[in-house]
């Protein structure tokens, strides 16, 4: 509240009754017909100022209303007095005023508009039925470069470009209705310079002929922007191209309401079987992944209308395989603040994903490897032990070999010189036993050969020969046929030859041995890439899935092996041969052997009955290296 | 007249098993020599048809009595056959009775195998 400054206690009087107008008229106006003056001023009876007092209903303290009209004195009734003629003098003066005001400020708005029309920044211009130009701003004459009077007369279709005037008729047809036509073209300046132009015209009706105006916009600036944009554009849509494969829009309510893929990855995007459509949001489309807790955490980074980057999810691709898209996005905002939706980028990833899980696998399979070597390593270090332990038999067996040789050249002289029946039996009971120890003795030796392992290329098929031709009289004493079935040619495998022949002779001998007598053994050689069936057949860790190998089956139509006995075949000294057939060394010599090929061997029952020994070698990598070279050199 | 054989090797008990068995059939006549040193020798002294010797004697291989009776004139002619206990299952199968282009017979070996092996030999 304001203080007055005499006394800083007393509130300032509103000023009422100090109201300077008041004070010149309140004292010398003499009332007019109250109820007339209440009807049209009630603040003046009241002696209030305000609104009221600059409204001129107060008579002037000169008895005069000239001074505020200024001018034109003589045309206005004289106020005699304060009666009703003076009011109704009044009244007319003051409708005069109004008039006066009215014309003044038409003339005022004439002026202003021909203000307009000079100064206007576009340029203007008025043009005869003949298209010749009329009237024309200051705009005109700077945009032109010609001079008001060099303009006036000028036709319009001058002022074009020679290639734009061709097009004048169609620019200007329709000028003549309500809304007049808006078109675009290229004017020429004096100095024969273009600038393209915004041109938005209109017949109008002047004295019953149809005049047209024009009003033109040099748009060079607005073309200019339009081309920075247009450009501004372009690199970005380059750039989102080399970076992505589609750009999407959605609404704040995460639905997809734009979509668009650059030319060279449209098939990418319609891999799918179900892509994503107008209207859907991302996660009511069918998916293979993110799981769920992957979609609720990007739908909770969606409903906080943060950025993301690299969201990552997977669909089922047209061709029935997964197909990979990442997708990153950042929100939108009004002026206002209010969350509008998000734009973004997408891009098929299955390739990277793909090689992603190819270098998965290799590192698997190089874990494998790994595997595989340590398992090769105990493998060896077996073989190295099997081979320790025959050297030492293979020392003992050549020390009990001598007293052998004496006992039994002993027993067979002594079986000469003594005809008596119960002395034959006694000494065919030594010779017997003389035949099992030479049996394991030379089973022992078999197993410790002092030859160091010398792996070559070998056929595998030319070392089953050598081992059929071996045992032959075996075979053919107990009446076996024996066939052959061979895939040709035979890839070599690296091996000792020498030392294979020792297992399949092994082999073929425990073949013949089931069989007992009139029976037949199949013998099966293959060229084959390993799969998954086949090893799980042989229960080995050392040969890999599609390694090129060759197997051989030896098939026999004996009794098979009873399953007690399946655990213990390669057990060394397990034996189910008759006193003096059998060391029980054979299989786990061969077996060693075969191990230390790095290859496998398994016996099983057929499901046909008899038994089957199989055994696989990989093929000679240096044989796979040429074949490889030579076939690409073809 | 019966064929002269001789048999070297370091067991005593050996030599006589193989004279028993090989005298009991009554076609041969055998002289046996335990010390190696000693078999060229004997062998220029009885002039056999036919050696058998041992391959792992104390003192002397059996391969360097052979190679000092083929480079002998007079004993050059003399066929020998070793006897061996160094031989496996497996090589006895492949060797056919030879090898390094020498015969052998692989220890333990029944009378039986032994006289039909010396026949064979004497034969050739």
């Amino acid at each position: 509240m304001a203080k007055n400054p005499d006394n800083p206690k007393k509130p300032v009087k509103t000023p009422k009754s100090k109201a300077p107008n008041s004070k010149a008229s309140r004292p010398d106006v003499q009332p007019i017909g109250p109820a007339l003056a209440e009807l049209l001023n009630p603040a003046i009876n009241r002696g209030e100022s305000g609104i009221g007092s600059s409204t001129g209903l107060q008579p002037p303290p000169d008895n005069s209303w000239d001074r505020r009209s200024g001018g034109e004195a003589a045309a206005r009734a004289r106020v005699a007095g304060p009666t009703e003629i003076d009011y109704v003098a009044q009244e007319f003066n003051r409708m005069l005023d109004a008039l006066e005001r009215q014309r003044d400020e038409r003339a005022a708005l004439v002026g202003h508009i021909e203000k307009l029309f000079r100064l206007a920044r576009d340029v203007v211009l008025l043009i005869d039925p003949s298209g010749n130009v009329v009237e024309a701003n200051d705009a005109a004459v700077a945009a032109y470069g010609y001079s008001l009077d060099e303009l006036r007369g000028m036709n319009i279709r001058d002022l074009r470009t020679v290639e734009a005037q061709a097009a004048i008729d169609r620019d200007w047809q329709g000028a003549s209705g309500p809304l007049g036509v808006l078109f675009e073209t290229v004017n020429r300046r004096k100095d024969g310079s273009t600038f393209p132009v915004e041109v938005s015209a209109q017949t109008i009706d002047i004295e019953g002929k149809p005049y047209r105006q024009s009003f033109i916009r040099d748009i060079t600036e607005r073309k200019r922007a339009e081309q920075a944009l247009h450009e501004s554009e372009a690199r970005f849509r380059s750039l989102t191209e080399m970076s992505s494969d589609f750009y999407w829009e959605s609404d704040a309510e995460h639905r997809l309401t734009q979509r668009a893929s650059a030319d060279k990855s449209l098939s990418s995007v319609s891999v799918f079987q179900q892509g994503a459509q107008i209207g859907q949001r991302r996660w009511e489309i069918p998916y293979l992944s993110p799981d769920e807790a992957g979609w609720q955490a990007h739908r909770a980074v969606l409903d906080a209308h943060r950025p993301f980057r690299d969201f990552e999810l997977s669909r089922l691709g047209a061709d029935g395989t997964e197909r990979y898209i990442s997708i990153s996005g950042d929100p939108v905002f009004d002026e206002s603040g209010t969350f509008r939706g998000y734009r973004g980028v997408g891009t098929d990833i299955t390739a990277r994903k793909r090689a992603e899980g190819a270098l998965q696998q290799e590192h698997a399979r190089l874990l494998e490897s790994e595997r595989e070597l340590l398992n090769a390593h105990e493998s060896l270090a077996e073989a190295d032990r099997l081979e320790s332990v025959g050297r030492l038999a293979a020392g003992v067996a050549h020390e009990v070999k001598n007293p052998l040789t004496i006992i039994r050249l002993g027993t067979d002289y002594l079986a000469k010189q003594f005809s008596q029946e119960s002395n034959q039996e006694v000494l065919d009971d030594i010779r017997a036993a003389i035949d099992r120890a030479e049996h394991v003795i030379r089973d022992l030796l078999d197993f410790s050969r002092q030859n160091p392992f010398a792996p070559r290329p070998t056929n595998i098929n030319e070392v089953l020969d050598n081992a059929i031709r071996l045992i032959k009289h075996e075979i053919e004493r107990r009446n076996i046929v024996i066939i052959r079935n061979r895939d040709d040619p035979m890839p070599p495998i690296y091996a000792d030859p020498d030392r294979l022949v020792q297992v399949f002779i092994n082999l073929l001998t425990n073949a013949a041995q089931a069989i007992g007598g009139d029976g037949r053994i199949e013998i099966v050689t293959r060229s084959i890439c390993l799969s998954e069936r086949d090893l799980e057949q042989t229960g080995t860790s050392t040969l890999r899935i599609g390694e090129p190998v060759v197997t051989v089956d030896i098939r026999d139509n004996g009794p098979g092996i009873p399953a007690e006995h399946e655990e213990k075949l390669f057990e060394p000294f397990f034996t189910t041969k008759p006193v003096g057939e059998g060391s029980g060394l054979g299989l786990a010599v061969s077996r060693s052997i075969v191990i230390m090929h790095r290859g496998s061997i398994s016996i099983s029952n057929r499901p046909e009955g008899g038994a089957s020994a199989l055994l696989m070698f990989r093929v000679d990598r240096e044989h796979l290296t040429n074949e490889k070279a030579n076939t690409g050199s073809r | 007249m019966k064929k002269r054989i001789l048999v070297v090797d370091d067991e005593p008990a050996m030599t006589r098993m193989i004279k028993l068995n090989l005298e009991q059939t009554g076609r041969y006549e055998v002289r046996t020599e335990n010390l190696g040193r000693m078999a060229i020798a004997a062998a220029r002294e009885f002039r056999p048809d036919l050696i058998l010797l041992d391959v792992m004697m104390p003192g002397m291989l059996g391969s360097e009595i052979a190679a000092q009776l083929q480079a002998d004139p007079e004993l050059r002619a003399i066929k020998f056959v070793f006897l061996t206990a160094m031989v496996t299952k497996e090589e006895a199968l492949r060797s056919s009775g030879q090898i390094g282009g020498q015969a052998f017979i692989a220890k333990p070996i029944s009378a039986d195998d032994l006289c039909r092996v010396v026949e064979e030999h004497l034969r050739q």
